[in-house]
């Protein structure tokens, strides 16, 4: 009897101790190191990369507005004026196509935009003296933007907007030129007593964009792009993909890439895209130049720019 | 008790073959990294099946992680921005082990590690539904490797252990990883370790380790032991080819627990960061310590859960120094019948009580004096034993006797078990002052005896002289019992048998041992102090005879004689000098006869022949 309760109290000693070593390590052992930070300090093909969603709902009208072929996609900025001027080159295959243009855009500040679908979309644009472009006069157009979706989708006409354009060598004497000077000028009212607005924006360095479809180590397919190293920090590359059917693109994702002339597209990007939904998708190389200045109380929002535009099939 | 035995798969696949029995330990940490973070390192147990080992460890703690910021990143409209990056985590889930003690100083066994490599890249992913919105995926490969590592131990002395094992000669791998990743995989070399485990001094331990991955450890530790408990300080200084530093610790022993508590401090540089180009060219080999760890504290708790007493001490040889004889009932608590040599096998003082048990003369343990034994040291602990007056045989066996070591365990830590010669009841050795035994084994036969035999002289003693009692009585008691009996030798050897009172008055006779003992044992049950002369030739006895005390003073000696030669006079414990008179009990004619060839022999040989000066003969006090 007595050994039976030696034993009793021995094992009940023990159960307390281990009882108290799992406390023990339950209080003390809650965290768990850090990671260590790896610099990178090996050469590497790695293009630095950023990437931007653009079409947050791809089915909105909205997204196809300011962007189609020439690769173009216009936010509306907040400012007094916005100019954006474009020359681009759109290949398809063995076409190319060149096409210029130059927008001017006079907001209205007091008027914002409320599509019907209720969302705020910038501010309707006002009725100026068209201004001037390498001293060619711009001719004033209704501005309309599409939105919603399917059946439901509206013209919404925003104001005038002030602009030139060329498709080769038809359509307005607009002269862009690479690596160039572009002149604006705007008066605020027809007396010469006003001096006019005037300034130049340079004309970035031609990019050229080439698009190669090859595998990765597992065997996807990957796509290369390629283009002509300039002298900006970065170029802008926009993926949008569009039905043969249909002449706008719609623009799904912006990459900001160092401008260093190669760049490999995640193939998770493209894979995302519905193949059931566009046969074709778009690569707009993008060297811009942007800017605010302010001149006579306006303030000019500037965006000038040179793309070019690969159409290919979805591989 | 080895108190690192969790950390026993690093450096010795066969340390943990030195757990008794269960043992559980954990390890705590904290890094102090450019946070400091505190975790579990590892929980380890250990069980010992015989010459057997297993052992399991589970090692959360046991964990690197390296992330790479990509170049790549996902931006909002709204300018925030998410980098893309590259996650590598080395992680040993958990490692298990077995040994074997193949004999008391060799022991081999074998470790299996289990790491678990992830490396994962986050790429960039898109969702097309009813909204497009990016996503971070990642592509993660994962590697399996099973690490074995094998060695074995030798224990040259107690103080000396030689410690040799190997690892990454035999690696399982599951799993594949892309070129890219390839490079960040757990590096494995070759290894063979050797470490030498001393203890040069008393309670201080020196060891030395050296990897052919040119990486060394040197330590030094000292104990220290108190009363209750024990504390140890020791130090490491360790160094491979990229990195060097100290890792001091000072544990303390409890009873069953130990806890021990040791820094790891790095002299060389610590790289809060990691360089990818280092990283890929020579990678990271050790999980816990590596030139992107950082300085850290341990708290290490190991807990004994003994279900089986560790043996404490141990019997080297156990010597019976003589056997029995039964009538020394004495004898055998002052003389110790067996010695044995006991080693302490502990590293802390042990109190031994050592007990004993001879079949047929103890019915129940008897218990000698404690011992107290240093760490590691041995000592000689002498056996003792009571044989009950009761006892009594009349030959001589062999039986054997249990000889236990009882510390603080409940059971005995080890017992032996010895034949012992029993001699029979009757047995003498031959040393005369054991025959005071025999006077004292009949002494109630005596008494009685004695009595009834001087109540036919009641008239004669009551009309005596007083002063002339001891000398009458003892007249009588000659005459009564010594008288008419026949002298007969032992039959095999002079000396080996000595008869009790009762068997000479039975058998009406005996030789001068028996003789005597049967006078002597009456004559001390009546009060008359006797002693034994011992005639001895080449340290043997060759006679014996009788002295008694008369009680008579020096002036009272005419009561008995006119003749000064035929007494002796000596001092009593008071200091009062008394006549004493021989008496030769083989002169069985009468007790005046028996006295005058007393004074005769012991004249001649005490005297003349200077025998008292020399040793040759002893007067031998029976009290």
């Amino acid at each position: 009897m007595q050994n039976v309760q030696q034993i009793n109290y021995s094992m009940k000693k023990y159960f307390q101790h281990i009882i108290l070593f799992l406390f023990t390590a339950y209080f003390f052992g809650c965290g768990k190191p850090g990671p260590t930070e790896v610099v990178n300090d090996l050469p590497n093909d790695e293009t630095p990369l950023q990437i931007e969603v653009l079409a947050k709902n791809p089915e909105d009208a909205l997204y196809k507005n300011g962007y189609d072929s020439t690769g173009l996609l216009i936010p509306p900025p907040s400012t007094d004026v916005f100019l954006f001027i474009s020359k681009n080159i759109v290949s398809q295959q063995s076409l190319s196509i060149s096409y210029d243009i130059a927008q001017v855009f006079f907001f209205d500040k007091n008027s914002p935009v409320i599509l019907p679908d209720g969302k705020r979309y910038g501010f309707h644009m006002k009725k100026v003296i068209p201004p001037k472009i390498n001293s060619v006069q711009t001719k004033e157009v209704s501005h309309i933007i599409h939105s919603g979706m399917g059946s439901s989708v509206k013209e919404t006409v925003l104001g005038p907007k002030y602009m030139l354009s060329r498709t080769g060598i038809l359509g307005d004497s607009l002269s862009l030129s690479y690596k160039s000077l572009v002149k604006f000028e705007y008066r605020k009212g027809m007396m010469n007593t006003v001096p006019p607005v005037e300034f130049t924006v340079e004309m970035p360095d031609q990019i050229i964009g080439n698009v190669t479809v090859t595998q990765n180590g597992k065997g996807e397919k990957i796509l290369l792009l390629e283009w002509n190293k300039g002298t900006k920090d970065s170029v802008e590359i926009i993926i949008g993909g569009k039905l043969k059917s249909e002449k706008a693109a719609t623009a799904f994702f912006k990459l900001h890439v160092k401008d260093n002339g190669r760049v490999i597209i995640p193939p998770q990007l493209i894979k995302a895209i519905p193949k059931d939904r566009f046969d074709r998708l778009v690569f707009s190389f993008v060297r811009n130049a942007v800017s605010r200045r302010v001149e006579q109380s306006f303030e000019f929002f500037t965006v000038i720019q040179n793309t070019h535009s690969i159409i290919i099939d979805y591989p | 008790m080895n108190k690192d035995f969790i950390f026993s798969a690093e450096s010795n696949p066969t340390d943990f073959s030195l757990v008794k029995d269960w043992s559980i330990g954990i390890s705590l940490g904290s890094e102090f990294a450019s946070q400091a973070t505190s975790n579990v390192y590892a929980f380890g147990i250990a069980k010992t099946f015989g010459s057997s080992n297993l052992y399991f460890r589970y090692s959360p703690g046991f964990f690197k992680q390296f992330v790479l910021t990509k170049n790549q990143a996902i931006s909002g409209s709204d300018t925030s921005y998410i980098p893309l990056k590259t996650n590598l985590k080395y992680q040993e889930y958990f490692s298990t082990g077995y040994s074997y003690r193949f004999t008391d100083n060799l022991s081999g066994g074998f470790t299996l590690r289990y790491f678990v490599q992830q490396f994962s890249q986050e790429e960039v992913g898109a969702v097309y539904s009813d909204s497009l919105y990016l996503i971070k995926e990642s592509a993660t490969e994962t590697m399996k490797l099973w690490n074995m590592q094998f060695g074995a131990d030798y224990l040259f002395t107690p103080s000396l252990r030689l410690s040799l094992s190997a690892s990454n000669f035999i690696n399982m791998k599951n799993g594949s990883l892309s070129e890219t990743n390839k490079a960040f995989e757990l590096q494995t070399p070759k290894n063979v370790r050797a470490a030498i485990y001393t203890q040069p001094f008393a309670n201080v331990e020196v060891n030395l380790l050296y990897e052919t991955i040119k990486a060394m450890q040197v330590s030094v530790g000292k104990t220290f032991l108190f009363d209750k408990f024990s504390s140890s300080l020791d130090c490491t200084y360790f160094s491979d080819f990229s990195l060097n530093g100290i890792q001091p610790s000072l544990s303390v022993q409890y009873g069953n627990i130990c806890a021990s508590v040791s820094g790891v401090i790095y002299f060389s540089e610590i790289h809060k960061t990691a360089s990818l180009a280092d990283l890929t060219s020579t990678g990271i080999s050790n999980l816990v310590n590596n030139k992107y760890s950082s300085n850290k504290v341990m708290v290490n708790l190991s807990y004994l859960l003994n279900t089986k007493q560790e043996k404490l001490v141990q019997f080297v040889d156990v010597t019976v120094a003589n056997s029995i004889f039964p009538t020394f009932t004495e004898r055998f608590v002052d003389e110790p019948f067996a010695v044995a040599r006991v080693v302490n096998l502990s590293d802390k003082p042990v109190s031994v009580k050592p007990s004993s048990k001879i079949d047929k003369i103890n019915s129940e343990l008897i218990y000698s004096p404690n011992v107290s034994i240093q760490p590691k040291d041995t000592a000689s602990i002498p056996f003792y034993t009571v044989v009950s007056e009761q006892y009594f045989s009349p030959k001589h066996e062999i039986s054997f006797a249990n000889f236990y070591l009882t510390t603080e365990n409940r059971d005995a830590d080890d017992e032996v078990q010895k034949p012992i010669l029993i001699n029979s009841s009757n047995a003498w050795n031959g040393e005369v002052s054991n025959l005071r035994y025999f006077v004292k084994k009949d002494f109630d036969f005596s008494a009685i005896t004695a009595k009834r035999l001087l109540s036919k002289y009641k008239n004669e003693l009551d009309s005596a002289n007083n002063a002339l009692m001891n000398f009458l009585q003892a007249k009588i008691l000659f005459n009564e019992i010594i008288t008419g009996m026949l002298y007969v030798a032992d039959p095999i050897a002079s000396n080996d048998r000595v008869q009790f009172p009762h068997e000479t008055i039975d058998v009406k006779g005996g030789d001068c041992d028996d003789l005597s003992v049967c006078l002597a044992s009456f004559y001390e049950s009546i009060g008359i102090q006797t002693a034994f002369v011992d005639y001895r030739t080449n340290e043997q006895s060759r006679h014996v005879h009788l002295l008694f005390n008369t009680n008579l003073s020096p002036a009272e000696a005419n009561l008995i004689t006119q003749n000064d030669k035929k007494y002796y006079v000596r001092k009593n414990s008071l200091g009062e000098e008394k006549i004493w008179i021989p008496i030769e009990t083989t002169e069985r004619s009468n007790f005046s006869n028996a006295w005058e060839k007393g004074v005769e022999i012991f004249s001649n040989e005490a005297f003349d022949q200077l025998g008292l000066a020399k040793g040759t003969v002893q007067i031998i006090e029976i009290y």
